[in-house]
């Protein structure tokens, strides 16, 4: 008998996560390995880089000079791709794969020519607000960690360097693929098992919201072009408001205006929206990994696929309200057992306290427990991974 | 000192295409200070640069001079583009439409702000988005501009924009009630008064008025320029055929009583539709009654007889707001205090009765006897209070309204809060002062009158010695009451509030009206609707007292704060901020 494992490791606030699925190849039993993600945030204790020295040492370890399977790149988020790119150039130690999927959006051609208008405008909306407000997010770190958490997540020339590792080091170039909810996975998987991608959708324009950020909207008019970008600088307030208007009034309006943290939150979400969503299914066990998915784009799946029970869940976005799915789409990926049944169904969250205020929301981590067995990296905080096993005889 | 602004007759679009000219003059009343913005001490145009944030230089006042009885802004009304005239014009709207709400024969006081400061701050081209929105937090209009082909679109420069988003700040300060409220009538209230606001400026212009009638030979009962909202915004961002407006006040949307709709743009156009007919009806009345002075021709009649309609409509319906109980409301609660403040006063009640049907055509009643209401009667109570203690202290105020919860309908064991009293003065015209004071503006346009001729100003503040004067005190006090979330919700309780609005004839020392919402309790389930929505949709983050997550403020701006298990969410009505979703 042999078991498919999840292995979780403990990144501190990021996500890594293995996935080893039995196979059988000329009579013998060998194994598929897949990774998700390797990465932690920077700015905060949760971002300690120390901690993906061992994770590359287990992970050497167990390929046993293997390649890897496939790596997943779930999202342009630093704490899901930092660890490889540190690994290799900090403590010189690397791992290979035979392919890598990174998100459709992520790319270098996405944005090319008129293929996806919608999503170049946002993206580009979004790369602008996130340099007008930079002084003073920059400014607002001291008072907030929790915004030194955001920042660096979110610093796309940080991500940059990272997604090129993986795009030219990690595996040979006609192993990487950008992947959608509409790309023909036939060639690329042919198991053990089968894979469906739930998410993301090709056009990301759909997982920005009608929240534009206040200062979304301080873009130069006409951008339509990333290198135009360059031209823009963070904005600092006029020196003094106008005769006969109140200065409190002006520079309250200043500061609402540009709503700097919100406009990154919103920064944030679209980017989780954007995260390659899994199913893997193998001998009857349905396991489901949605990387930092968020309300809205399990929304999307909900529409445009056909979400049913799961008997594993790796919880999105290490554990914060917003990555739950809402209720009723909850109820058709882990719905309670019936009065009288135990909870059979598994999920792991991978997470560290005070990194972003309020996750993990424990107390809706908890609430989850009439529904899932849940497990997180931080159950064993000197442990350096939690493991579950599917065994091959199936989930009965 | 008064001052000649000019501002736009109508979005460009429409006021080149169905006027014929861009631009009109209103005459701002009397002020102590005009400064180089424009600034005044209630309105300030704050205008920054939207690529920069800088502040621009402000647009120079140029007091009376010479023979010049009236101020001016250096604004060159031919450069309607220009960043100068953009400004002026935008100032000019926002004060023209402060100006509707607060005339005597309409809400008859000044109004203060909702968030409690003398001074709404005006930003005329507040950055690059399809949007523009009234927002409490910065005290503030903030108007935006976008690319649409090969033209760019200031919604500062539309009417219709720069009055609804006023009327937003107005009606906050009136009832800031409705900007924190779960109830989804109550946000589409919010609104749909914006949206006839909007209607109630463009008739305000004579020039637009005639125009308008002109080409849909005297008629409103057909959708047109005064029904459609946001012309040039909506084709603007409309990504297929382009619509004419972004919102069509000559509807027929209805309450679905099965699915109620919950997003409050689009049931704001069941209240919005319910009274545009209201004013259809009683325009079609007046060309009856203005015709035979026009020798019978009911064309000729048609901007006369919308003048007043206009303005009896305007009374109506803005008076409704003062007459709303504090807390969530609804359409039906809105409908009774309408006719409240109609009953109460003198006038014919031939309107109150089209309004009953209409608003049981459109399903927001059952039937007419719902919305029955009591209007002047006597309650020892209110007869021995001194008024005038009950306005100005603090004390006699909440002694007298814990001395009556009977009376108010306060809960025996409910905390309440007693609203900053408001003495209206104001003044009622019967249809045929205000037909003489309306008839000048009435008339087409003399041939040859001067582009910036005074005529075209629109000043049609009453005459001072024309109408029923009358002063009112309302009474307000509002509580809270905790209900249960939908099952399963964390947290599992919200706190809502609920309030009564008392008004006294003053002289008479009767009871005009006692408003309470007629169906609070069994509204329940559309505010569990709303709540759960912005949740589901991830537009709003519960957080505990201490703040949200992240350290950043509610994507949305929208505060949902539990303490003690108890859900308290505010600010609701930032929803009304958006127009769309892009690319949706």
């Amino acid at each position: 008998m042999s078991d498919l494992i999840v292995r979780a490791y403990d990144v501190r606030f990021g996500d890594a996560i293995f996935v080893s699925v039995p196979d059988m190849e000329n009579g013998q039993l060998v194994e598929r390995t897949i990774l998700f993600d390797f990465g932690n945030s920077l700015g905060t204790e949760g971002g300690a880089d120390a901690v993906f020295e061992p994770v590359i040492d287990d992970l050497i370890a167990r390929l046993g000079g293997r390649p890897l399977d496939l790596y997943v790149m779930t999202h342009e988020h630093l704490d899901h791709v930092q660890g490889l790119f540190f690994s290799a150039k900090t403590f010189n130690k690397r791992i290979h794969a035979k392919q890598a999927w990174l998100t459709g959006s992520s790319d270098p051609h996405y944005y090319d020519g008129n293929t996806h208008p919608g999503a170049k405008k946002q993206k580009i909306a979004a790369l602008a607000a996130m340099r007008l407000v930079g002084a003073r997010l920059t400014a607002a770190q001291a008072a907030s960690p929790f915004v030194g958490s955001l920042l660096a997540v979110n610093d796309p020339k940080a991500t940059a360097d990272c997604i090129d590792f993986l795009r030219t080091q990690l595996t040979d170039p006609g192993g990487v693929h950008y992947v959608d909810r509409t790309t023909d996975l036939g060639p690329l998987w042919t198991g053990p098992g089968t894979i469906e991608l739930l998410a993301p959708e090709a056009n990301t324009a759909d997982y920005y919201g009608a929240f534009k950020g206040f200062a979304s909207g301080l873009g130069k008019l006409g951008i339509e072009s990333f290198d135009d970008l360059d031209g823009i600088a963070p904005t600092s307030p006029p020196s003094a408001p106008p005769s006969g208007v109140d200065a409190g009034a002006f520079y309250n309006l200043l500061d609402v205006r540009h709503g700097a943290a919100s406009t990154l939150l919103e920064i944030d979400q679209a980017a989780n929206n954007t995260s390659i969503v899994l199913l893997l299914e193998w001998k009857g066990w349905r396991l489901l990994f949605s990387g930092d998915a968020e309300k809205r784009s399990w929304r999307m799946m909900d529409a445009r696929t056909q979400l049913a029970p799961v008997h594993f869940l790796k919880i999105s976005h290490h554990g914060s309200g917003t990555g739950l799915p809402p209720d009723p789409i909850l109820e058709k990926v882990l719905p309670k057992p019936a009065a009288g049944q135990p909870v059979t169904r598994r999920a792991i969250v991978s997470t560290f306290p005070n990194t972003y205020r309020g996750v993990p929301d424990t107390k809706m981590l908890t609430s989850l427990g009439d529904r899932v067995q849940v497990f997180s990296t931080r159950d064993e905080p000197h442990h350096p991974f939690v493991e579950l096993r599917f065994p091959d005889t199936g989930p009965g | 000192m008064r001052a000649r602004l000019p501002m736009m007759i109508q979005d460009p679009e429409i006021s080149q295409t169905d006027v014929g000219r861009m631009v009109e003059d209103w005459i701002g009343l009397d002020q102590e200070h005009y400064l180089d913005g424009p600034v005044t001490p209630r309105i300030a145009l704050v205008d920054l640069d939207p690529d920069t944030e800088a502040l621009r230089p402000a647009v120079k006042f140029q007091p009376p001079a010479g023979s010049r009885t009236l101020g001016r802004y250096a604004a060159n009304r031919n450069a309607v583009e220009s960043r100068a005239f953009i400004a002026v014009s935008a100032f000019a709207t926002v004060w023209r439409t402060v100006k509707l709400f607060e005339e005597e024969r309409t809400l008859g006081r000044t109004i203060s702000w909702g968030f409690d400061a003398p001074q709404l701050l005006v930003v005329p081209q507040a950055g690059w988005l399809e949007n523009a929105y009234y927002e409490r937090s910065s005290h503030s209009l903030q108007f935006f501009a976008f690319d649409a082909g090969n033209k760019t679109i200031y919604t500062s420069l539309s009417r219709d924009i720069v009055a609804h988003e006023t009327a937003h700040a107005l009606i906050d300060g009136i009832d800031p009630d409705l900007y924190d409220a779960l109830e989804p009538q109550a946000l589409a209230l919010h609104e749909g008064i914006a949206d006839l606001t909007a209607m109630l400026i463009a008739f305000d212009s004579g020039r637009l008025t005639h125009a308008i009638l002109d080409k849909t030979q005297g008629r409103i009962d057909v959708s047109n320029a005064f029904s459609s909202i946001g012309e040039q915004f909506g084709d603007a961002i409309a990504r297929g055929p382009k619509p004419g407006f972004l919102r069509n006040l000559h509807n027929d949307a209805k309450i679905d009583p099965r699915h109620e709709e919950i997003e409050p743009h689009a049931l704001s156009q069941v209240i919005s539709g319910v009274l545009y007919e209201l004013i259809v009806d009683m325009h079609e009345h007046f060309k009856d009654v203005y015709a035979p002075r026009f020798g019978g021709d009911r064309l000729k009649a048609s901007g006369l007889a919308l003048a007043v309609a206009a303005k009896l409509f305007q009374r109506m319906v803005l008076r409704g707001i003062d007459y709303l109980p504090p807390g969530e409301v609804t359409f039906a609660d809105f409908g009774r205090a309408i006719l409240a403040a109609d009953e109460a006063s003198p006038g014919d009640r031939q309107w109150g009765a089209k309004l009953r049907a209409r608003f049981v055509e459109r399903r927001i009643v059952a039937d007419e006897a719902t919305l029955d209401v009591r209007t002047n009667f006597e309650s020892p109570p209110v007869g021995a209070v001194n008024l005038q203690g009950l306005t100005d202290s603090e004390w006699v105020a909440y002694r007298f309204a814990d001395g009556n919860r009977d009376l108010l309908g306060i809960p025996a064991d409910a905390e309440f809060e007693v609203l900053k009293r408001v003495v209206v003065d104001g003044r009622v015209q019967a249809p045929e002062q205000t037909a003489a004071q309306m008839s000048k503006r009435a008339q087409p346009p003399a041939a040859g009158e001067p582009a910036d001729g005074a005529a075209a100003a629109g000043d049609t503040t009453p005459d001072p010695d024309s109408g029923t004067p009358f002063r009112e005190l309302l009474f307000k006090v509002r509580w809270s009451q905790v209900e249960d979330n939908p099952p399963g919700f964390d947290p599992p309780q919200r706190r809502v509030q609920t309030g009564t609005t008392l008004v006294i004839d003053w002289n008479g020392r009767q009871v005009r009206a006692l408003q309470r919402p007629i169906n609070f309790e069994e509204r329940r389930s559309a505010r569990d609707a709303v709540l759960s929505d912005l949740v589901d949709r991830g537009i709003v983050e519960i957080c505990g007292p201490e703040g949200p997550a992240h350290g950043a403020p509610s994507p949305a701006g929208i505060d949902a704060v539990a303490t003690g298990g108890i859900l308290r969410v505010k600010q609701t009505a930032r929803l009304l901020h958006v127009v769309q979703e892009l690319d949706a």
